[in-house]
């Protein structure tokens, strides 16, 4: 039999990992231009106050300063990822609305300039009251964020179908619970930077930044400065990290533009850590109140939803966090009736944006934390209630979502296997349990502007195969996945493979890094540009090999007729014979990839498909809690996962990985502690994620589920373990100490505190 | 973040390093840097100049002479805990020196540093822009201390993990100064003042610290609670020393107080006591009674109070049965 693919699905180190190991990738801080100035932000002192009046006149004497600039004298232009959601300055303008909104940049020869003259700037400033919880936020007369923000409450959603109040009075057992979930910071390893250039002759811009969505910034960029687009260069180099944390354009990216645009210099901003703590963005804290009506066995009949989450300063996402977080409720489980109410508040701390998972992790944590409770009251196994209420491909979706393929069902009983359900939920000795989550998450968006990718693909004479794909590699891999999808149409190696990935300035509009969307929308593009390519080969050498086109196959560097191997011509030769026919060289393939765009373009209103296709996943945790220190240790962590067709089964465990880490860190460690606003931990020190000596054994079960739309059958794999993690380990706590924890982290104090009441109660 | 500007000396003696602190008051000494450097970085501390002790080489070095123990000043945390005698002899100390930050600290890190280290507050280790949200704190150079609420104290913690284990190991340090060096015990340098943690006088540096052998006769251990495996400050550390020969005990706790605390107290409560299960639950009282914690990290005081207890106890447990 002939096998079935060389390159997709194999183990494969990552195109630049060489690179990154021996320490000669270029992140963006390690660019470095003749003449280049360096910049700085001064930052608000205060929660919320009006600025009275800047004086920058002993900063710029400062000798080495080469210039300041305040929110007075930049365009009165509102950006945000989220047009119908613009709310934000480079630049503070008259008012500053958290601990760290900007208010002044400085730009000079050294950094340790920039940072004396930082401090030089005198403001005066009137302090407004401030309100640091959603509760105090959208009371009657609570001090007002924004203006014309009725209740600081930026954004209310709604959605609504089937008839909640009569399965509910069908239920067997309907229970109301409250949750909370904790601000979490994505802490990247690299810290946020941006590096701007400006050619004076043509009037263009050149930014390279530490981003996730070169070509959103661009617009962003182009619309702050009211320069055109195409006058707007964004490069991406290397990224350490961005979880949804660089989803945002941010003051570095704009002050580094403005700055090289008045002064001609190449000017460089670098972030650092307490500032990407503050001023960046964090996992929006939230309260969810989840009220579910189940049938005696567990079946859902109803959902009704009500959350508040509170976003901060600013919206940055809000619209498509909120969406997020109410559509994905409707997956994995079958939910027949279903309400949600969703509330996005201001509040004077830091800004709430997209991470892992995007407003989704809270919403999760809710259901998969009550579905255990309910499981307990109803007495039923909560691993048999999950499957129970598993959706299945094909059938009709109540939200309206074409679900082509889904392993859920069967993640549940193999995550139950080999976490050792049946011999360990409820019998382990007291401190030490198992516990589960499920989750399911797009991979990426239908019919939205904007979200559609673009690929060249180019083979020289050599038979070097080069890509030019816009999708923004940011340490996950996503110009290896790519290379592999054209290596493997092309039937080359991937050493053979180079990508040319994220310049606004010479590869393809691609929407960038968010909604787990990359390898499904540019891998699609890629492999049909690649397909393009193979299609002329295969045109060229039909003749030769006395074969239809269409009966031809490319693999491990040779072209053959199917059935008969024997019948080839290697890809050199192949491509040797297209030039002595005389077609012209290079042969370059190009398309454009965008999901299917005949659904609705919102879903608050009317059913409809959300994404190109689903993952869906169980993870399985064991815990020992320790209960003299109260600290919990994840002894193990089971993954059982369809991503579709893994297209690099190494890259999607490292993903799974992390984000065990990152559940680890949202369950029991990280916590962004404010006291008035101000941001008590902002350090890796402090913030204490969690580190290897905490990551417990992992074990991951790859279910394959070929999914037609998805490249090779791939589906996402980037956020969706996110999201089980979490509810996984503090469900294992409750079957370890029998107490029911709703509100993250479940920290050590906390657990204590816990166990002392239940000794007191006596049970 | 970038370090202020300062001048920097390398002195090749003792006396000569002792000569220009005394010349310029406002200098700091560098060992390992991991803890100044930091600080600086943060603006609260500005020596306009450093001496680092990088030129005296003869500050590090594990010797045994004449029934001592003699460690120099500037030994890395790591040659500490690797020497086979400290290692085997003094696990408290081998304990406590190889529970410091990360690998890294212990490898950059000296143990004069360690036990010469800032005191701690969750208002103070942070940068000067966090800061300049608030008043300047007393320590920090200005009037109110943000976790007392009141003007001109300071509660910072001492968090070292290495000075309750050379407590409980009945230490000494050497301090040199011009006029020449003197022998101390280790407790005695600790003010307790949060704002000027040590005792040391103008121009003076530590420079050896000595543990009886006689320390080696007993049981002894740390124990640290941290957050993370990898890398932290103890939430709480104790270390604990008996002699089943004499029944003493030394106990000593780190980072619940302004300076590493022995509790005498409670030595003085289990002094002729067997150890077993009943005399040690009466520790958690007088543990508690003999530290002053404050909320100057963000660990509760409650909780840390609950450790407490736990650590002693259990350290107990552990040295009945090492007996
Ligand atoms: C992330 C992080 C984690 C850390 N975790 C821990 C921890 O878990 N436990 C812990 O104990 N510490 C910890 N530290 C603090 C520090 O790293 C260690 O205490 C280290 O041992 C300090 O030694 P050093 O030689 O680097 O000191 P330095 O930074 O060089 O000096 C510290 C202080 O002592 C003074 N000093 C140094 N040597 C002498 C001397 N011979 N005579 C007089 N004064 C002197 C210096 O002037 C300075 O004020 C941590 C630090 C960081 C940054
Ligand atoms: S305890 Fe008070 S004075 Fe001391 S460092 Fe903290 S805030 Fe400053």
């Amino acid at each position: 039999m002939e096998k079935q693919f060389s390159v997709v699905g194999k183990r494969l180190p990552m195109v630049d990992a060489a690179a990154k190991v021996n320490g000669s990738a270029q992140f963006t801080d390690d660019l470095t231009f003749p003449g280049m100035l360096h910049g700085k932000l001064l930052r608000s002192p205060h929660p919320h106050a009006k600025i009275l009046n800047i004086d920058v006149s002993k900063a710029l004497r400062l000798p080495g300063v080469k210039g300041v600039v305040t929110g007075a004298e930049i365009p009165d232009r509102q950006y945000g990822i989220v047009p119908k959601a613009r709310d934000e300055y480079a630049l503070a303008k008259g008012k500053v609305r958290y601990i760290g909104d900007e208010v002044a940049a400085v730009c000079a020869i050294d950094p340790e300039i920039a940072e004396e003259a930082v401090d030089l700037i005198e403001v005066d400033y009137e302090v407004l009251p401030a309100v640091f919880n959603v509760q105090d936020s959208i009371k009657e007369g609570a001090p007002v964020i924004h203006e014309g923000v009725a209740n600081n409450t930026s954004f209310a959603i709604r959605k609504e179908f089937g008839d909640v109040e009569k399965a509910f009075a069908e239920s067997a057992l309907v229970s109301e619970d409250s949750f909370y979930s904790q601000p979490v910071n994505h802490a990247p390893m690299e810290p946020h930077a941006a590096v701007a250039q400006y050619d004076p002759v043509r009037g263009q811009v050149v930014l390279w930044s530490s981003t996730q969505i070169p070509f959103f910034l661009r617009r962003n960029l182009s619309a702050t400065l009211m320069i055109p687009e195409s006058k707007v260069r964004v490069i991406k180099p290397k990224v350490g990290g961005g979880f949804g944390q660089k989803i945002d354009m941010f003051a570095k990216d704009f002050c580094a533009a403005w700055f090289a645009m008045k002064l001609g210099r190449p000017v460089k901003f670098v972030y650092e850590r307490d500032e990407v703590f503050i001023v960046t963005r964090q996992r929006h804290p939230m309260h969810l109140t989840v009220k579910t009506g189940m049938a005696k066995d567990g079946r859902i009949l109803a959902q009704q939803f009500l959350s508040y989450a509170d976003g901060g300063a600013y919206n940055s996402t809000a619209p498509t966090m909120m969406a997020l977080s109410c559509f994905f409720l409707m997956v994995p489980y079958h939910v027949p009736n279903l309400l949600y109410e969703g509330y996005h508040v201001y509040t004077n701390k830091p800004v709430g944006g997209a991470m892992r998972g995007h407003g989704i992790p809270q919403a999760r944590f809710a259901v998969e934390r009550q579905l255990d409770l309910m499981a307990d009251r109803l007495n039923l196994d909560p691993a048999d209630v999950r499957t129970k209420n598993s959706i299945k491909a094909g059938e009709p979706h109540p939200g309206g979502f074409v679900i082509n393929t889904c392993g859920f069902a069967e993640s549940v009983q193999l995550a139950a296997e080999a976490i050792g359900w049946k011999e360990k939920r409820g019998k382990l000795p007291f401190g030490r349990g198992v516990g589960m989550g499920g989750a399911s998450f797009p991979s990426g968006v239908t019919n939205m502007s904007h979200i559609s990718s673009g690929a060249v693909v180019q083979v020289g004479q050599d038979g070097g195969v080069n890509v030019l794909t816009g999708a923004a590699d940011i340490g996950q891999g996503a110009e290896t996945v790519i290379a592999q999808i054209v290596a493997e149409v092309l039937g080359v190696s991937l050493d053979d493979v180079r990508v040319t990935a994220a310049d606004t300035g010479t590869t393809p509009l691609d929407p960038g890094t968010f909604g787990s969307g990359v390898t499904v929308r540019a891998g699609n593009a890629a492999r049909i540009a690649a397909e393009s390519v193979r299609k002329k080969l295969f045109e060229c050498v039909a003749d030769e090999l006395e074969a239809n086109p269409d009966d031809l196959v490319a693999r491990d560097g040779v072209i053959f007729v199917t059935g008969s191997p024997e019948i080839n011509i290697t890809f050199p030769k192949a491509l040797k014979a297209y030039q002595y026919k005389d077609l012209p060289m290079p042969l370059v393939g190009r398309a454009s990839w965008m999901a299917d765009t005949n659904e609705p373009t919102t879903l608050f209103t009317q059913p409809g498909n959300f994404s190109p296709n689903y993952s869906f996943m169980t993870q399985a945790a064991e815990v020992e809690v320790d209960t003299q220190t109260g600290k919990v240790k994840v002894l193990k962590m089971v993954t059982a996962h369809d991503c579709g067709r893994p297209i690099n089964p190494m890259l999607v465990e490292g993903q799974l990985e992390g984000s065990i880490a990152g559940g680890m860190g949202q369950a029991l460690y990280e916590d962004v502690i404010t006291e008035k606003g101000q941001v008590m931990n902002p350090s890796f020190l402090d913030y204490g994620f969690p580190t290897t000596m905490e990551v417990p054994e992992m074990e991951s079960i790859d279910i394959e589920t070929d999914d037609p739309v998805g490249p090779f059958g791939a589906k996402e794999a980037g956020e969706g373990t996110q999201l089980s993690p979490a509810p996984a380990i503090v469900n294992a706590i409750y079957d370890a100490i029998g107490v029911n924890f709703n509100e993250l982290p479940v920290t050590p104090e906390k657990i204590l505190k816990a166990l002392e009441e239940k000794k007191k109660q006596g049970v | 973040m970038r370090l202020p500007k300062f001048d920097y000396r390398q002195p090749e003696s003792i006396q000569e390093a002792c000569a220009i602190l005394l010349d310029q008051p406002d200098a700091k000494v560098l060992a390992g840097g991991t803890d100044l450097l930091v600080n600086m970085k943060h603006r609260v501390e500005t020596p306009s100049m450093i001496v680092s002790l990088k030129g005296l080489r003869d500050l590090d070095y594990v010797r045994k002479a004449n029934g001592m123990v003699r460690i120099g000043a500037l030994t890395r945390l790591k040659k500490v805990y690797n020497d086979p005698f400290v290692a085997k002899k003094l696990p408290a100390l081998a304990a406590a020196a190889s529970s410091v930050g990360s690998y890294h600290h212990q490898t950059m890190g000296t143990l004069g540093g360690n036990l010469c280290q800032q005191t701690r507050c969750k208002y103070f280790n942070q940068s000067k822009w966090w800061r300049s949200a608030r008043p300047l704190c007393f320590k920090a150079g200005g009037d109110p201390c943000h976790v007392a609420k009141k003007d001109q104290v300071c509660y910072s913690t001492y968090c070292g993990d290495v000075a309750p284990a050379l407590l409980v190991l009945n230490a000494e340090v050497v301090l040199s100064g011009r006029e020449g060096s003197k022998q101390v015990p280790l407790e005695s340098i600790f003010s307790g003042v949060g704002k000027t943690p040590l005792n040391l006088e103008p121009g003076q540096i530590l420079t050896e610290i000595v543990i009886p052998e006689q320390s080696a006769d007993g049981f002894s251990t740390y124990k640290k609670i941290a957050n993370r495996g990898s890398i932290d400050f103890p939430i709480v550390g104790a270390a604990v020393w008996t002699s089943a020969s004499t029944g003493e005990s030394r106990i000593a706790l780190t980072a619940v107080d302004r300076k590493p605390v022995r509790t005498r107290q409670l030595e003085d409560f289990l002094k002729g006591l067997e150890l077993n299960e009943e005399t040690i639950q009466g520790v958690d009282g007088l543990v508690a009674k003999e530290t002053q914690l404050m909320m100057s990290s963000i660990d509760s005081i409650s909780y840390k109070r609950k450790l407490m207890g736990q650590l002693v106890k259990s350290a107990l447990s552990e040295a009945m049965g090492g007996r």
